[in-house]
């Protein structure tokens, strides 16, 4: 297993968010993580890349336990995090956002080749590489954002409501970049609201509710379930 | 009231407002990283200048060698100070951080007394007295190298942030630290760099300003008042802001000085200063955080 997780118990100051959540991911696999606001969603990816504590349970990736490592030791073992709303250094330029993202890359990688990639993937990144971030538009700036955790030079990349706040047109780019990372071999796990976007995209998902898996399996079965097209879907 | 007289105060203000620039550049840089303003810091820079008047007695080198050659003891003492007050109140609510710099001020301050005295050292150079002419400007000669070191080392400071990479890797700290660390950035560790690195160009402020003034015990309060309102009016985080606040405030200080007397030359300065914050409340260029 790529990533495990076991009993994860979670939360903030006396709230605890998360009531021993259980996921399992594959490697070079792509999963969904979907659910209502609230659920834990996000509070799960925060766990797992170590911006919040776990307060019980297991996170093992490739095989060892990182519960007790910090935010900037994960991303060194190749699990990057993208949150939630993007968080792009807007007082610094695209490029040099890259580079800080290039931090956590192991010892020895090429910071040009990872550049060049990053480029290719986002054309736009490059046009734009001396403009300051805080001058892009939202989308750009979730470019960015994946660019920037690209440069570590991850096996498996979590993001956070990808989609949120952004133009159709543009959601449907991006989603044809991540297919291009996807067939890399890149392990994904996505967060996603739009429910229809990640049960497209990812091969299974889970489906996050109160703090607790209700209901896990393969994307196509999900979306003929009853619950889910009820609750998610609005059919 | 003669114009020559105006434009020589104005140019001796500017110089002197270099010098300041590079003080506060210190504070500001600090404060953006941590979060943590310190009061300490003139009693630092008063550190640095006690060390170049030793330096300077015991060696026939000038004050402005003897600053560069302070850089590794305020290293030293920066990272004594990280580790023992600054660490445990990052994060802290600004009250708490007030209260242990304030009281770091005082200690400092207290130190110094028992250890100099409250007598009034400066250091003698041959340059001393000597001064340019630049057409109907007098400008001092220890003013004006100070200016050029304080530029000098401003500038350093200023390329490595913007850059090389571990200057990125600051500003990105200063800018969204919760996200540096996702990054991969040791949020922590530039931290401790950044304190360590701001105390240490205080030596090199020290040896400008020695080159033509005066040391006591008290004089870290003078500096860091000034310093904390040209970081506030430049925009708090904003470098650029400051730099041209403490020119602004060279100016500033050195024309109330002619037109008044010097006794209410930091009179004119809080007018600036409170007039500047009404009209700019994110400072001078706009793009400081809220105050």
């Amino acid at each position: 297993m790529k990533l495990s997780i076991e009993a994860l118990v979670s939360g903030y100051g006396v709230v605890d968010v998360l009531h021993g959540v259980s996921i399992e991911i594959a490697e070079g696999e792509v999963v969904a993580v979907i659910g209502p606001n609230g659920a834990g969603k996000s509070t799960l990816l925060r766990t797992i890349s170590g911006m919040v504590a776990a307060r019980s349970g297991t996170i093992r990736y490739e095989g060892s336990e990182i519960g007790s490592l910090t935010s900037s030791e994960i991303p060194r073992l190749g699990l990057v995090h993208v949150p939630e709303a993007r968080h792009v250094f807007g007082r610094l330029t695209v490029e040099q956002n890259l580079v800080v993202g290039a931090s956590a890359a192991p010892a020895g990688t090429n910071r040009k080749d990872a550049l060049a990639e990053v480029y290719d993937l986002f054309p736009m990144l490059g046009q734009k590489a001396r403009d300051l971030a805080g001058g892009l538009s939202g989308g750009q700036q979730q470019m960015l954002a994946i660019g920037r955790a690209l440069m570590a030079r991850p096996s498996m990349i979590m993001l956070d409501e990808p989609s949120l706040g952004l133009a159709p047109l543009v959601v449907e780019q991006m989603y044809e970049a991540l297919d291009g990372l996807r067939r890399t071999g890149l392990t994904i796990l996505l967060v996603e609201q739009d429910v229809y976007m990640a049960l497209d995209f990812a091969r299974r998902a889970y489906v996050l509710e109160n703090g607790g898996i209700a209901l896990a399996g393969a994307s196509a079965a999900l979306v003929n379930d009853d619950h889910v097209r009820r609750s998610y879907l609005g059919i | 009231m003669s114009i020559e007289l105006l434009l020589q105060a104005a140019v001796s203000g500017f110089l002197m407002g270099g010098i300041y620039a590079l003080i506060a550049l210190a504070l500001a840089l600090a404060f953006g990283v941590m979060g943590v303003l310190n009061f300490a810091h003139g009693d630092l820079l008063m550190v640095g200048m006690y060390g170049v008047v030793l330096i300077c007695a015991s060696t026939s080198v000038s004050p402005f060698l003897a600053g560069v050659l302070m850089v590794p003891a305020m290293m030293a003492i920066g990272w004594v100070v990280f580790v023992l007050f600054i660490r445990p109140v990052v994060g802290a609510a600004p009250l708490v951080q007030a209260q242990l710099t304030i009281g770091l001020s005082f200690v400092i301050q207290s130190a110094a007394l028992l250890w100099f005295g409250a007598d009034l050292f400066n250091v003698r150079t041959e340059l001393g007295a000597s001064t340019i002419r630049l057409g109907a400007i007098v400008v001092s000669m220890p003013l004006l190298i100070g200016f050029v070191v304080a530029l000098v080392a401003s500038g350093l400071l200023a390329w490595f942030l913007s850059a090389t990479v571990w200057g990125y890797r600051i500003r990105a700290t200063a800018e969204d630290p919760v996200m540096a660390q996702l990054c991969g950035v040791p949020v922590r560790r530039v931290q401790r760099w950044v304190f360590v690195g701001a105390t240490g160009s205080l030596a090199i402020a020290a040896g400008c300003l020695m080159g033509f003034y005066h040391v006591t015990p008290v004089v870290g309060l003078q500096f860091s008042v000034l310093s904390l309102m040209i970081v506030v009016l430049g925009g708090l985080g904003d470098l650029r802001g400051a730099m041209v606040a403490a020119l602004a405030f060279g100016v500033a200080e050195a024309l109330a000085s002619a037109i008044f007397n010097s006794a209410s030359a930091p009179a004119g300065l809080y007018i600036l200063f409170g007039a500047a914050l009404l009209l700019r409340p994110h400072g001078l260029l706009g793009r400081g955080a809220t105050i």
